[in-house]
C-alpha cells in the first residue's frame, strides 16, 4: 500500500514537472506557427501582400475585411523604414518581433497626415539618437522607433470597406516602401 | 508489484499526464483565461511582451496575426448571453451600443478559428460603415436565413464562433470592453425547433 502511494505521489508530481516543462519549451522548440504560414507564402522573405478573404490564406481568425502587408526586416542590415503614399479607409501597423510579440504598433489616426513614416532602429540606438537630435522627435521627418528585437516583420492592415477600394487599397499596400539599410 | 515496476509505470504517468494536459491547457487557453465580457472572450496579454508563459505558448502555437493593442481588440464569442453554445441552424440577434472604437467589424468562424465563408453575395463579414443603426445601438441578424436590415450569414450547420474586432479603440485604459458595453448575443429560434 505504502508502494503504491509512492507511485501516487511520484505520478502526481512528475506530472505537474512534465506540464510545467512543456508549456515552458513549447517557445523555445517551435517556431511559431504564424511564421511558418508566412513562410510557406514566401519563403525568401521580400515583402507579401494577401487579402483576408483568400482561400489559401489559413492564418486563424483573421479578418476577410482587410488586406496585409508584411515587410521582413534585419536591423543589423540597417535601420528599417516604413513608409505610405495614399489614402485608405483605415490601416495599422505593427512590428513583430519573431516570437509574436507586438513591439509596437500605430494606427493611421495616429501618424500625422494620415501617412505612415517610421524608421526603425535597435533599442541601443536611442540613446545616441536623442543626444545627436535633442529636441527632435524625427528622423528625416520619420518618427524613430527603437526595439529589443534586431530580427522581425511589419504588418500593415488596411480596411476594405466594399469592392470599390479594392483596388485603392491594393495600390497602397503595394506602394508603402519598406526597405532596410 | 516491484518497487522498480511502480517507479516506471509512475514515470509514465506523469509524462503523459502532464503532456496531455499542457497541451489540453495551452490549446484552450483562450477558454480558460481570456477575459470574459458576457459571453465574448478576449486575451488581452496576446502579443505583449511581459506576458505569461502559457499565453507565450498559445501565442506561438496559434497561427494568429499578431494585432498590437492600439490597432484593435478582438473578442470572439462560441456561446449566446444565456451561455448555450452558437449553432449555426439558429437565428440569433447580436445587440450592442455603438463602441468607443473608429471601426467594428462581425463575422462567423468555424471553432478552429477558419473563416467560414458564405456563398457570395450572401454577407460572411460586417462592418460598422454598413450598418443600419438606431440611434448608438446597432441590432445584427446572424441566421441561415435571409434576414431585414443588417444580415450576417450563417451557410453552415454547427457549432462557430463569432468574432468581434474593435479598430483604433479610443479609450485611456485601452479596453473597450470595460469601456462599453459589449453586445448581447440572443437566440431567437432554431430550424428544427
Amino acid at each position: 500500500m505504502l508502494k503504491l502511494a509512492y507511485g501516487v505521489l511520484l505520478a502526481f508530481f512528475g506530472a505537474i514537472l512534465v506540464h510545467i516543462a512543456i508549456v515552458f519549451l513549447i517557445p523555445r522548440l517551435n517556431e511559431p506557427r504564424v511564421l511558418t504560414q508566412l513562410q510557406s507564402l514566401n519563403q525568401t522573405r521580400d515583402p507579401l501582400m494577401f487579402s483576408g478573404a483568400e482561400d489559401k490564406i489559413a492564418f486563424p481568425g483573421i479578418d476577410p475585411l482587410f488586406r496585409y502587408r508584411i515587410c521582413f526586416y534585419n536591423l543589423e542590415d540597417g535601420p528599417f523604414q516604413l513608409v505610405s503614399s495614399g489614402d485608405v479607409a483605415f490601416f495599422s501597423a505593427a512590428l513583430v518581433s519573431f516570437n509574436g510579440d507586438v513591439l509596437f504598433s500605430i494606427t493611421d489616426r495616429q501618424t500625422i497626415n494620415r501617412t505612415l513614416n517610421i524608421d526603425v532602429r535597435p533599442a541601443s540606438e536611442q540613446q545616441r539618437l536623442s543626444q545627436n537630435q535633442a529636441g527632435d522627435a524625427t528622423v528625416d521627418g520619420a518618427v524613430p522607433v527603437f526595439v529589443p528585437a534586431s530580427e522581425g516583420y511589419a504588418i500593415v492592415r488596411a480596411f476594405v470597406p466594399d469592392k470599390s477600394w479594392e483596388e485603392i487599397t491594393d495600390n497602397f499596400l503595394t506602394d508603402i516602401v519598406c526597405q532596410s539599410g | 508489484m516491484s518497487r522498480a515496476t511502480i517507479i516506471v509505470l509512475a514515470l509514465i504517468a506523469a509524462f503523459v499526464t502532464g503532456t496531455a494536459t499542457a497541451g489540453f491547457v495551452v490549446t484552450h487557453w483562450l477558454a480558460l483565461y481570456g477575459q470574459q465580457t458576457g459571453p465574448w472572450q478576449r486575451l488581452a496579454t496576446l502579443g505583449q511582451t511581459d506576458n505569461d508563459p502559457y499565453t507565450r505558448a498559445f501565442q506561438q502555437i496559434s497561427g494568429q496575426l499578431p494585432i498590437g493593442s492600439a490597432e484593435g481588440q478582438i473578442y470572439v464569442a462560441n456561446k449566446d448571453s444565456d451561455n448555450q453554445a452558437l449553432d449555426a441552424a439558429c437565428h440569433y440577434n447580436v445587440e450592442g451600443d455603438v463602441p468607443s472604437a473608429r471601426l467594428f467589424t462581425l463575422r462567423s468562424e468555424a471553432l478552429n478559428r477558419q473563416l467560414i465563408k458564405a456563398n457570395a453575395p450572401l454577407p460572411s463579414a460586417l462592418h460598422s460603415d454598413q450598418l443600419l443603426f438606431n440611434g448608438t445601438s446597432f441590432l445584427i441578424s446572424v441566421a441561415p436565413t435571409v434576414q431585414p436590415d443588417n444580415w450576417l450569414a450563417l451557410p453552415t450547420a454547427g457549432a462557430f464562433n463569432l468574432v468581434l474586432t474593435y479598430y483604433d479603440v479610443a479609450v485611456i485604459n485601452d479596453d473597450a470592453g470595460n469601456s462599453t458595453r459589449l453586445p448581447r448575443i440572443t437566440k431567437i429560434g432554431c430550424a428544427d425547433a
